[in-house]
């Protein structure tokens, strides 16, 4: 119970006060920074964990033969293709010490390769699939069921017509400098009641944090750590 | 199965086809539109053409290749404007791979250069260590911005090339942020403006413009106009701001030289095909209604 | 199947291969990159990432001094080869002069190139190179660049130096320093404007003995001068010689220098000089009272955040004693948490598993802490019902934690047989592959309902529309605005900001989490008091101009102004 409760407790509630009290007293302000830099050191080495879940995952389905254990097989070898390019530096045409020291990026290296030419364009692809997927999600979620929704229906068409320049181009009502046209119709909705809602969500969202943290630090929630027990 | 039916329960893969034709083509047969500047596109080009030649402008990389569509043509437009005023530019990044982008787009315009010297006739600097350094990518968010706010060296000691910083010409009377004029986030999230605001500009009484994603700006709008001198929120004013630099440096105005003005075709018909499909979606959703109460 | 997974294996090989062929630098453009100065490897115009070539390193030690003993002209470069390990040696060093002229840039020129073995004397400091640049005027300040080359790599030095200081400067002793650092004074009156005046320097209040403020009374005729700048100018001594400290803007008239730490206690002395754009003309100020960056024990610019700290934590406390003694509070129903259990029901009911999706932020983000918090309480009711869990993770660290929490979780539940570590598993960090993985999970266990919880970007929407293809129930909660209204279109349920937090407390039924969000309606309450008193002040002073509404209203922001730092 020691180990696995109150010394957790007590570590997070002597950083959490450290920390805050840090802001009012000149001498600690860097603290902050410090505990930074320690979390990027620990994760650094949780990372080997992560890997490490990574590879007996997808081994243990290769050893099983479950379905689809083919694109395991693809992801061991993309895995450890990248890591031994990345560690060996293969394709700078160095040797020794310099070979060693010589970060994975360096110039003419294969890993700048998979960087380019495989990394690039497979991030690309993923988010590009945003696209399709707005349409489908509008398509089924724009729907004048309601008041407010229709509300939201006009908003919409209104945003969208005047993100592009046929928002102008069709603002037969207004020349392109009047302020009356599609484009500044959409500017305005944007920066009033979209503001005034986003300043407002905000507002609690930051209301939100202050009392976690402070039930984080006083140890009331310990949802994270799985139990309430005392 | 009736028509109605069909369109009812369409296949989402006949939306994601006529988005992918709504999207390619455009692109494919450059389908432009007229633009207008919005205002606020206008006085962010305004307030940049008014600084006066030599001004220190540090330009931060702060987006990846998923959001490069959308934010490259924003950072080659300002990265054009500060060479053609003879700015003094200072490039950082606080995404790892905004370190890339900015490579890319040093390189592109050092090519650009060369050509649009041949157009205009007239000799464009644009001299490693004299118009431009390159710091490079540190880790640490807004504690990166922290450190520069006070002292550049303490964070950069040398600059991506490993040459020290104290050896850089244009580094020899700009020590921190606060000996800069004009501050460029260019970010797709988190690091990026809104850290660079709070953390930079604010405190260190520098004025600061930005590029976000279409998504991303919303949440930005409520620092403008006090602690953000204006922004660039989508792609749509990327194109604007390329038409503004057209009109004022002919030798961009080709459309080749315009990415952002070419997807903005493709942004257009899209958005187009979206709202035939909220149309159509409701038009079903009414005679879905009617037939429900008939029932 | 076979035959997909060949075809796979077939692609991947193929988006591998071009990676290879790669590797021959471009010889014809390597003398064009080479005059055009480009620093890196190969041309430009290939389209490939130019990554900078660590391996050549540059000159080190470049100094510029004075040619003693001549009549004035001359000045001497003397630099030193790399020393670093495994950097190679150059063929030839190349050497750039400029003038500062021409708005800030410093045009340079090609001076001299010679091969390794010329100027090199050995000494007992190593090897060094000596190069005597002549013909040069007095007046002006010069530039070099030493380039070390070999083949199409160069790697630059960079100095700066004005020749044979010939010129007295009157009042300020040593402005010599000034030369050094390119800021030279050629004809220090040659400026229309007057040299600022009044300047005084003080210790920053408020920090820990880094900074120094200086502040002077701007130059009379200031608007004679186009892109008038002040340059700000320290030593420890009030007769100079000064360094440069930094530069503004002619409409600002205060500096602060903040690289004191470590330094504390040492006094310093400032000159401000108003100069025009080039730094070619001069006006000095006289030196500045001595000052000295102190620590200050309390940093009171803190205030309003103290008071806001207290004021929450003592209402959050207070409402968790009031709920302890057995109080009632009303507590709004968060519609999705209540379809949790459901939810799970339903997913047991099917024999399908439940996911859930923690974000992709580590766990120093509270929006991760909140979401693993929650993935506590939903373990245990999965472990109450036997159903089947997966939780895929972007993060290590997110990953260990929540193996943590759903362990305890099982276990408090009397299920600790039913707990392995497959059940949160990590597939890796980077954004868009995580989505991949993890809409592939979704389309091959098809899970019966999907939680997303914690903080998400572009990837919201990739992954809830994917989750609403399969059929799957989703709740969502995320404190990104930005991603709210995907989710909410995507999902069945979407917890907006404060009710992810909330969401735990809720789950958890714990009185004492309960009166906590309680003290922060307070917090809310308060906020909104704020606002209304700050409109309505505002809009009063406005209107009637009155002193004591403008007096307030000023107090009023102040307590709402977060200071830096």
């Amino acid at each position: 119970m020691l180990v696995r409760r109150t010394i957790p407790l007590l570590i997070t509630f002597v950083v959490g006060a450290v920390l805050i009290l840090s802001k009012l007293f000149p001498v600690t302000s860097s603290l902050g920074e410090e505990f930074s830099i320690f979390f990027d050191i620990i994760a650094v080495f949780a990372f080997i964990l992560g890997g490490g879940n990574l590879v007996k995952i997808h081994g243990n389905k290769i050893y099983r033969r479950v379905p689809g254990w083919g694109y395991s097989l693809v992801c061991l070898i993309g895995f450890f293709a990248t890591l031994s390019i990345g560690m060996f530096k293969t394709g700078t045409g160095l040797a020794g010490v310099e070979r060693w020291a010589a970060p994975p990026t360096y110039s003419g290296g294969h890993f700048n390769g998979i960087y380019e030419y495989i990394f690039k364009p497979l991030a690309a692809t993923m988010f590009a699939l945003l696209a399709f997927y707005v349409a489908s999600a509008s398509y089924r979620a724009f729907r004048a069921k309601n008041l407010e929704a229709t509300v939201l229906l006009v908003a919409a068409f209104i945003i969208l017509l005047g993100r592009t320049f046929i928002g102008t181009w069709i603002s037969f009502w207004a020349g392109p400098e009047s302020g009356y046209t599609l484009p500044d119709l959409a500017e305005w909705i944007m920066n009033y009641p979209n503001l005034a809602g986003q300043r407002a969500i905000m507002i609690g969202i930051a209301l939100g944090i202050v009392s976690t943290s402070l039930k984080i630090i006083l140890g009331i929630d310990r949802g994270y750590m799985g139990t309430d027990a005392e | 199965m009736s028509f109605y039916e069909k369109v009812a329960n369409i296949d989402r893969r006949v939306i994601f086809l006529l988005i992918g034709l709504a999207v390619a083509i455009p692109i494919i047969f450059t389908v432009r539109f007229p633009g207008f500047p919005t205002p606020m596109v206008q006085e962010i080009f305004d307030l940049v053409e008014n600084l006066p030649a030599g001004s220190k402008v540090l330009v931060s990389f702060d987006y990846d290749p998923a959001s490069e569509p959308e934010l490259q043509p924003m950072a080659t437009a300002w990265m054009r404007q500060c060479i053609e005023r003879g700015f003094r530019i200072y490039i950082m990044a606080l995404w790892p791979i905004g370190q890339d982008m900015a490579r890319l787009t040093v390189d592109q315009l050092k090519r650009d250069i060369a050509e649009k010297e041949r157009l205009t006739g007239k000799k464009v600097p644009f001299e490693y260590g004299v118009n431009y350094v390159d710091l490079g990518y540190k880790s640490g968010a807004q504690g990166v911005i922290n450190v520069v706010l006070t002292d550049f060296e303490k964070m950069y000691p040398t600059d991506s090339t490993n040459q020290a910083l104290s050896s850089i010409p244009m580094m020899s009377d700009t020590k921190s942020l606060k000996d800069l004029d004009l501050i460029i986030s260019i970010s797709a999230g988190t690091p990026g403006l809104k850290e660079w605001i709070q953390f930079g500009a604010d405190p260190a009484g520098v004025k600061i413009i930005g590029g976000s994603t279409a998504v991303q700006a919303p949440l930005l709008y409520p620092y403008y106009p006090k602690q953000l001198s204006g922004q660039l929120g989508g792609l749509k004013t990327a194109a604007e701001y390329e038409k503004l630099m057209g009109d004022r440096y002919p030798q961009y105005s080709d459309i080749k030289d315009n990415k952002g003005r070419i997807r903005m075709g493709a942004q257009a018909i899209a958005h187009i095909v979206i709202m035939l499909f909220i149309v159509v979606g409701n038009i079903t959703f009414f005679i879905d209604r009617r037939r429900g109460k008939r029932g | 199947m076979i035959g997909r997974f060949v075809w796979t294996a077939l692609l991947v090989a193929a988006m591998v291969t071009p990676v290879f062929a790669l590797d021959a630098p471009d010889e014809s453009a390597m003398e064009e990159s080479a005059e055009a100065g480009a620093r890196g490897r190969g041309p430009a115009g290939r389209g490939r990432v130019q990554h900078h070539a660590q391996r050549h390193l540059p000159p080190v030690d470049l100094d510029v001094k004075d040619e003693p003993a001549d009549e004035g002209g001359a000045v001497r470069l003397t630099w030193k080869p790399c020393p670093k390990a495994g950097a190679a040696t150059g063929e030839k060093f190349v050497i750039y002069r400029a003038t500062r002229s021409d708005a800030g840039h410093w045009p340079f020129e090609k001076v001299g190139e010679f091969p390794l073995t010329d100027h090199l004397t050995e000494s007992k400091n190593g090897k060094v190179y000596r190069y005597v640049d002549e013909g040069l005027s007095d007046e002006d300040a010069y530039y070099y660049r030493v380039a070390a080359v070999r083949g199409d790599l160069w790697a630059y030095a960079f100095k700066m130096m004005g020749t044979t200081p010939a010129v007295d400067f009157g009042p300020v002793s040593s402005i010599r320093q000034v030369i050094a650092y390119g800021d030279r004074a050629a004809i220090r009156n040659g400026l229309p404007a007057d040299p600022p005046t009044e300047v005084s320097a003080a210790d920053k209040p408020n920090d820990a003995g880094e900074a120094i403020i200086v502040t002077w009374t701007p130059s009379k005729h200031a608007d004679q001068v186009p892109g008038l700048t002040y340059r700000i100018y320290r030593s420890e001594k009030p007769e100079g010689p000064f360094d440069a400290a930094g530069s503004v803007s002619a409409d600002k008239n205060s500096y602060m220098d903040s690289t004191h730490k470590g330094g504390e206690g040492k006094t310093w002395y400032y000159v401000v000089a108003a100069t025009n754009l080039e730094g070619t003309k001069f006006a000095v100020s006289d030196a500045s009272n001595g000052a000295a960056a102190k620590t200050q024990i309390i940093n009171w610019e803190q205030w309003n955040y103290f008071l806001f700290a207290v004021v929450l934590s003592v209402f959050i406390v207070y409402f968790i004693q009031h709920i302890k003694s057995g109080k009632k509070l009303f507590v709004r129903k968060i519609a999705g948490m209540e379809a949790v259990d459901e939810a799970i029901g339903r997913a047991t009911e099917m024999g399908k598993p439940i996911m859930f999706v923690p974000g992709i932020m580590d766990m120093n983000d509270v929006q991760t802490v909140a979401a693993v918090a929650i993935l506590g309480r939903v373990a245990r009711t999965v472990a109450e019902y036997d159903t089947r869990l997966m939780c895929p993770t972007s993060k290590s660290l997110v990953m260990t934690t929540g193996r943590e929490t759903v362990k305890e979780a099982f276990l408090s539940a009397g299920r600790p047989d039913a707990y392995n570590d497959d059940i949160v598993t990590y597939l890796t960090d980077e954004q868009f592959g995580y989505v991949a993985g993890v809409n592939g999970m979704m389309v091959r266990d098809k899970p019966a309902t999907i939680l997303y919880l914690g903080a998400f970007y572009a990837e919201s929407l990739i992954m809830a529309e994917t989750g609403n293809s399969i059929g799957a129930i989703q709740i969502a909660g995320t404190a990104q605005p930005a991603q709210l209204p995907f989710f909410i279109a995507a999902c069945d349920y979407t917890l907006i900001g404060e009710e992810l937090f909330a969401a735990s407390a809720y789950l958890s039924h714990d009185p004492k989490q309960l009166g906590s969000l309680k003290g922060q309606d307070i917090g809310k309450l308060l906020g909104m008091l704020g606002i209304i008193f700050g409109a309505t002040l505002a809009t009063v002073a406005e209107l009637s101009g009155a002193g004591w509404a403008q007096t307030a209203l000023n107090w009023v922001s102040a307590l709402f102004t977060v200071s830096a730092g």
